[in-house]
């Protein structure tokens, strides 16, 4: 009798202390198939915000620079002899500028000879417009 | 019945969780990235050009989709660890659905912040060094007190995870305090996001029903401390 009730006191300790020891419960499959869908969503986002940013940025990230010796049309101010000609110049960022490295432009005399029209003058590489906010 | 199921319940919530489906997490995550790395050069070679040249900006892109998503996954981490809390998780999804997805949305949000750090290694533009992505508050380049934030919200948060694994040596008070800090560092990626996102233009509504949605669960999590009931330290048992 003593005996039995000690099994009785003992027992409701053992078994906490098995089921402790125990392995977890299985996780539910609503949690597994939820998680899948978690992972594989925040993958796909994560992807399609790559995607997206880059097509998105593309045309500004590419500006259509105008190669050097391309022709640009002319802007009617009076009777020019010729198309203005694009010349090059150093990039900005090549170091301190040198007499040799200076840009080179070209002036076009005007039909009446006494003046002078401004010249044109493009980088070599026109610096993409990225400034921190455009990031 | 529910007396017993309140006790697994309980018992699953104070059992460390098993370290090997964070092992095999990992593991996939890392074999995911390398198998992206070989076949999107192959099956997308516009976006694989978005990482060559010389300022590429691929990574930039990563880094800021990547961004986000860890937030979010931080923000449903929080809003599952509020659900739990206040009781409203065993009427929805049911305690132990929720116990894991809480865990499991924390370690997406560690992974993938981890992500969005390490992505930005290879963007030139802002030439991070790994020591400036390490120590908070290193870098000078790009809004430095809003990126040092972010950092401090990427190491609270790690602290955070691993108190599931710690919590037999620091006890539940002590893994308790350290989940109440959850709610600052949520508030400090919030701050890192709107300061140092550039999307943040188009992303402020997410960024206004995170916060709202946050501060509503504390709300209700906080209401029986108010009305004098005190924060029931553990869920309240169920009568049979």
């Amino acid at each position: 009798m003593d005996e039995r009730q000690d099994l009785q006191r003992v027992e409701p300790n053992e078994r906490r202390r098995g089921q402790q020891r125990s392995a977890r419960r299985p996780v539910p499959r609503s949690a597994r198939e939820l998680k899948a869908l978690l992972a594989v969503s925040s993958l796909a986002v994560t992807l399609g915000g790559w995607v997206g940013l880059s097509l998105l940025d593309q045309p500004a990230s590419a500006p259509a620079a105008t190669p050097p010796g391309a022709t640009l049309p002319v802007v009617e101010i009076g009777a020019l002899p010729s198309p203005v000609v694009v010349q090059a110049s150093p990039t900005p960022d090549s170091g301190a500028p040198s007499a040799a490295a200076s840009p080179a432009t070209r002036s076009v005399p005007s039909p009446s000879g006494n003046q002078q029209l401004p010249t044109v003058t493009v980088p070599r590489q026109a610096p993409a417009a990225r400034t921190r906010s455009s990031r | 019945m529910k007396r017993t199921e309140h006790f697994a319940e309980q018992r699953d919530a104070e059992a460390p969780p098993p370290l090997r489906p964070l092992l095999v997490t990992f593991a996939a995550a890392i074999a995911g990235e390398a198998v992206g790395l070989a076949l999107v050069p192959v099956l997308l070679p516009g976006l694989a050009r978005s990482f060559l040249g010389p300022e590429p900006k691929g990574f930039w892109y990563l880094a800021r989709s990547s961004g986000v998503t860890a937030y979010v996954a931080l923000w449903l981490a929080t809003l599952l660890g509020l659900l739990l809390s206040t009781k409203m998780a065993r009427r929805w999804l049911g305690a132990s659905v929720a116990l894991e997805l809480h865990r499991f949305t924390s370690l997406l949000a560690i992974v993938l912040a981890g992500f969005h750090m390490l992505v930005l290694l290879g963007d030139r533009w802002v030439g991070y060094t790994v020591e400036q992505l390490l120590v908070p508050f290193a870098s000078s380049q790009y809004r430095p007190v809003w990126v040092g934030l972010g950092q401090l919200a990427f190491y609270g948060l790690i602290l955070v995870f691993a108190s599931f694994w710690i919590r037999p040596w620091i006890g539940t008070r002590g893994w308790r305090t350290i989940h109440y800090g959850s709610f600052g560092l949520f508030a400090l990626a919030t701050v890192h996001g709107i300061g140092a996102g550039t999307d943040v233009g188009g992303l402020l509504p997410l960024y206004e029903v995170a916060g709202f949605t946050v501060l509503w669960g504390l709300f209700l999590r906080l209401l029986p401390h108010l009305s004098g009931g005190g924060i029931a330290a553990r869920p309240a048992v169920e009568r049979d």
